[in-house]
């Protein structure tokens, strides 16, 4: 799942349009900063399944986040490094490994109309990106070259941790039972592969409110975390919804979110409530 | 954390969770719209985001935010309000499947159920969960259809649905679990100009029933609503 995505369009969810943007802004701006370029400049984001992508001219480029295995014409690249290709070399890659998301930043401008002043790609709405969709085979993206070479920078490479992804408590978290809050508070869980950019199903401890459903549709913002009937919370990601009629049991504070998506489908990881 | 401001006469009951963001109560629904309007409306530099709904507002917090720009919220009394604008919506109010669920729910025919809501006048108190979605307010409780529990795959742009205590109007294709009862050849969604949608929150629409020979007609003249409201107000 590939898509053109940059920071994101704010101040829209008036209008139920939302943020969109960057899943892991950690790695994505990463990229941008290698190649010395602005941080409001849109890439590729990929999740999961690399692309297979064709240069027809050179360009140099800068891959961050997860670990895809890339390689140039079948010889092996590192992330976090400023890469130079040449016209006719292949960029490929192998399902991602440690991570879920990566980023392709290329020095230069890639030729996209934005969408309320950005190029974030919003599927449901069809805008923004490259023609509001998925890229698939047989697109063409063009740049105008940036007009400077980058320089290699001193990044650090991103410290491996191991998931505890922080959790704060929600505007419904009284409903849950005593149990339940417990659990939640440092509850282990798995991301179901059933997740997307909307959100992230999880699987684990099924957890029991006193309000099941709420009155009404309620507001709801990226990190969010619902628990639907199933007793499976739902988090809720860069383009959910803005308002749903499940509780808010809890939120995952924005600063963490890069950090929650990153981690694979299927792979356990843990909350931990910060009060 | 708890408390209360009074805006615009309006004791509003609000929650700091933690500078994240700031959610705000009240009783009165069409004054809290009025208010969630308003302070989208002054895009105060310390909100990045402003979600309005029936009894709740929320307001995404940056860095910027500190409690003294509490005060600010507070001064939004000074907001005039813009007079509701009244819509008229021409429906197709074609058969389907939803209909067999809602004659049955209702104990209506489909005329009966069709000429109540041409008699009603609608409120728009809330958009989302997609963009272009509305939610109107108006609908009597003989007509109130309980949502699906599956939601169909595949709800057309431009569809009017009863959801439970709401009529919908879906300006997306997208999945969703409302009874459809008819169609607009109307697009309400005016991507990309701002608003992204034609109305505001507040705003009234009344249907009217036309069948599939107007319908196509108005389809194919690419009519937008204010052109139609011209027509049917000087007709």
């Amino acid at each position: 799942m590939t898509t053109i995505q940059d920071n994101g369009r704010l101040g829209l969810g008036f209008y139920a349009v939302p943020q969109a943007g960057f899943m892991d802004v950690y790695s994505a701006q990463q990229a941008l900063t290698l190649l010395n370029l602005p941080l409001d400049y849109p890439l590729i984001e990929c999740t999961f399944l690399p692309p297979q992508i064709k240069f027809k001219a050179p360009a140099q480029i800068a891959l961050t986040g997860a670990d895809f295995n890339w390689t140039i014409d079948n010889r092996g690249v590192e992330l976090r490094k400023i890469i130079t290709l040449n016209c006719g070399d292949v960029l490929a890659g192998q399902p991602a490994k440690s991570g879920l998301r990566g980023y392709i930043a290329i020095n230069g401008k890639l030729n996209l109309k934005p969408v309320y002043g950005s190029y974030a790609t919003y599927l449901n709405a069809k805008i923004g990106g490259f023609k509001g969709r998925l890229l698939r085979a047989g697109d063409s993206l063009t740049w105008s070259n940036s007009t400077h070479v980058a320089k290699q920078p001193d990044l650090h490479s991103q410290p491996l941790k191991r998931f505890i992804i922080p959790l704060k408590s929600g505007p419904e978290f009284q409903y849950l039972s005593q149990e339940s809050q417990i659990q939640l508070a440092g509850g282990r869980y798995k991301i179901s592969a059933d997740s997307n950019r909307m959100g992230a199903r999880l699987l684990g401890f099924k957890l029991t409110c006193s309000r099941p459903q709420l009155n009404y549709s309620l507001p709801v913002l990226p990190g969010f975390v619902q628990l639907p009937p199933s007793g499976q919370p739902i988090v809720l990601l860069q383009d959910g919804q803005v308002s749903g009629g499940y509780p808010r049991i809890a939120y995952i504070p924005t600063s963490y979110l890069s950090e929650f998506n990153q981690i694979p489908f299927g792979v356990e990881f843990k909350f931990k409530m910060l009060e | 954390m708890s408390m209360f401001l009074e805006i615009d006469n309006l004791r509003i009951d609000f929650c700091n969770y933690n500078n994240d963001f700031l959610l705000l109560k009240s009783d009165d629904k069409f004054k809290l719209r009025t208010i969630g309007k308003a302070i989208f409306e002054q895009k105060f530099d310390f909100v990045s985001q402003v979600i309005v709904t029936e009894v709740e507002i929320c307001l995404q917090l940056n860095d910027k935010f500190n409690i003294s720009k509490l005060q600010q919220l507070q001064n939004i009394s000074q907001y005039e309000a813009p007079q509701p604008v009244q819509y008229t919506l021409p429906i197709y109010f074609e058969n389907s499947e939803d209909w067999r669920q809602v004659e049955k729910v209702t104990g209506y025919s489909k005329s009966t159920v069709i000429s109540k809501l041409q008699n009603a006048n609608f409120s728009i108190v809330m958009f989302g969960f997609l963009p272009g979605f509305l939610y109107l307010e108006g609908l009597e409780k003989s007509l109130h259809v309980a949502r699906k529990s599956i939601p169909s795959k595949h709800i057309a742009a431009n569809s009017l649905a009863i959801g439970g205590q709401y009529l919908g109007f879906y300006a997306l294709n997208s999945p969703g679990g409302w009874h459809v009862v008819g169609k607009s050849p109307i697009s309400v969604l005016q991507i990309p100009q701002i608003p992204p949608v034609i109305f505001s929150l507040n705003d009234r629409l009344r249907f009217v029933p036309i069948q599939e020979k107007e319908y196509n007609s108005i389809l194919n003249h690419r009519l937008s609503l204010e052109e139609y409201n011209a027509q049917t107000r000087d007709s």
